[in-house]
């Protein structure tokens, strides 16, 4: 159970690249130092560091400095040395907020720096140079399977036939992440709306997930700053307190866990690297009832205007693909009340689910 | 032209049981030696009796698809777009998905409740378990 003992007060990111000659390390330190100074703190406040150096493409070199940026990566190049802690945690974003609240409730640290730089590699980025295929792999790669989002591929066919959902049921997903991108400045698809002609017209890349219902490689870093609810306090920028974190098996809980309910969430970041995860996490935190999700998107609800504003800065699916640190920034930057165009007026309560079906960590933030 | 290699799966200590399986060409599958119950072939725990696994038996009898995908783009040496990768469950072993190719037939036959019927694909020394649709008997 979380006491809101933990709040984001920082957040800082870079422009957001397709491709560029610009070092993944260089990103990293941009991001650092503008969520540090988003903060009002300087690097030497910083006693705890966190990232999610994953590479996550079938294609990456997992080379640090090159596709990763590690800890020790952190430590050498920008000196922040004087830790009291420290971690690199797998995949999500959300899961960086979520050790870095347990490190400083214990404790450890004072102040964390949580960051995630991703590259996007001039190869393409779902081939497998694989030929021999270890752990759990050995049961998937050999088959073509693995890599370009297969398993949600195969998830998706199985929900529009048991829902008999029409195949252009995901449309209003990319419609809303464009709309909202267009607010979002540092977003890869800012000036590019898409009609529904485009969105059918669109090839497949797995079916049935078409191009469209992906979200783009690109190479990028963000980073947020957690601290204390004592130090948060004294920071310049509302804070935005941690109130429930839970993984994706208790995820109806997230709401009980924070003190509300699900009516009193005002705004939701839900990752979409791919278009068909919002109807699985609509419908698993009760949003819709199973097979509902398609009519809940059509109706226009996810829109920022809508009953249920979601991925309010255009989503990966808008912004470019970062793993969830965009769905982390852009849930504090609401509850913070520094959205801009794209603010959910009065925003109290915002849900942040960073990660996919079968591994996820799940938060509310929460303005007091 | 040599054709592209496509990946050899590398048997390790808990898969060894269903890649030797695979090579008799036949399909075997852990099992709890305590509830009974199938598991899958990449997993060594009974996650209902927390213990582990290493009881295996083989599996014969049709499958049912439970969903698939067509793949468009090119992911993995050996594979040219399009090509159905498929989640299969066996009748006699319900529950444990399998991942395979469905092979043989043509891309749009495949549909999520078919029944497939187990065959074999040799890559060297390996073989894969691998799937085609099930002959359609008519319905008189």
């Amino acid at each position: 159970m979380n006491r809101r003992q933990a709040a984001i007060v920082g957040v800082g990111f870079t422009p957001t690249y397709r491709k560029t000659d610009r070092t993944l390390l260089s990103l990293a330190g941009e991001a650092a130092s503008s969520a540090i100074e988003d903060a009002g703190l300087t690097w030497d406040d910083i006693d705890g560091y966190v990232g999610s150096p994953s590479a996550p493409n079938a294609s990456a070199l997992h080379a640090d400095g090159y596709d990763e940026i590690s800890v020790n990566l952190m430590i050498d190049r920008f000196g922040l040395g004087n830790l009291g802690w420290s971690a690199d945690v797998s995949g999500m974003a959300t899961g960086m907020v979520v050790a870095a609240a347990a490190a400083l409730e214990a404790g450890l640290c004072e102040t964390v720096l949580c960051l995630r730089a991703i590259f996007s590699p001039p190869v393409k980025y779902a081939r497998s140079p694989k030929l021999e295929c270890f752990g759990a792999d050995q049961m998937t790669l050999p088959y073509g399977f693995g890599p370009g989002g297969g398993r949600h591929a195969i998830w998706l066919q199985r929900y529009l036939h048991d829902y008999h959902a029409p195949d252009d049921c995901l449309f209003p997903v990319i419609e809303a992440s464009r709309e909202a991108a267009s607010n979002n400045p540092v977003a890869y698809w800012r000036q590019a709306p898409v009609t529904r002609e485009e969105y059918r017209s669109s090839r497949y890349i797995i079916a049935p997930l078409r191009l469209l219902d992906c979200d783009i490689p690109v190479t990028s870093a963000g980073a947020v700053v957690v601290t204390t609810r004592e130090r948060a306090m004294d920071r310049r920028n509302k804070p935005a307190f941690l109130a429930a974190s839970v993984n994706q098996n208790r995820a109806p809980d997230v709401f009980a866990h924070a003190g509300i309910h699900r009516d009193d969430v005002d705004v939701c970041q839900i990752y979409d690297g791919y278009a068909s995860f919002l109807l699985f996490w609509l419908e698993r935190l009760g949003f819709c009832e199973p097979g509902e999700a398609p009519e809940f998107l059509a109706e226009g609800n996810l829109k920022n205007d809508g009953s249920l504003p979601t991925n309010t800065f255009g989503g990966a699916l808008g912004e470019g693909r970062l793993h969830g640190i965009g769905h982390v920034r852009e849930g504090a930057l609401q509850i913070m009340g520094r959205a801009g165009a794209r603010q959910v007026p009065g925003a109290q309560h915002c849900l942040v689910q960073v990660g996919v079906q079968e591994r996820s960590w799940l938060l509310m933030l929460a303005g007091e | 032209m040599t054709p592209t290699r496509r990946p050899l799966p590398a048997a390790d200590g808990n898969t060894r049981p269903y890649w030797e399986g695979a090579r008799r060409h036949e399909l075997c599958l852990p099992y709890c030696a305590r509830c009974g119950r199938y598991l899958s072939p990449v997993s060594i725990w009974c996650e209902l009796c927390r213990e582990e696994t290493s009881a295996w038996r083989r599996v014969d009898g049709p499958g049912v698809i439970w969903s698939f995908c067509v793949t468009h783009i090119e992911v993995v040496s050996g594979y040219e777009p399009p090509y159905v990768v498929a989640v299969v469950e066996m009748r006699a072993a319900p529950g444990v998905k399998i991942v395979a190719n469905i092979v043989g037939g043509s891309i749009d036959e495949v549909a999520i409740g078919k029944e497939v019927v187990l065959t074999f694909e040799d890559r060297g020394d390996i073989s894969l378990p691998q799937f085609q649709l099930a002959a359609v008997e008519s319905v008189s």
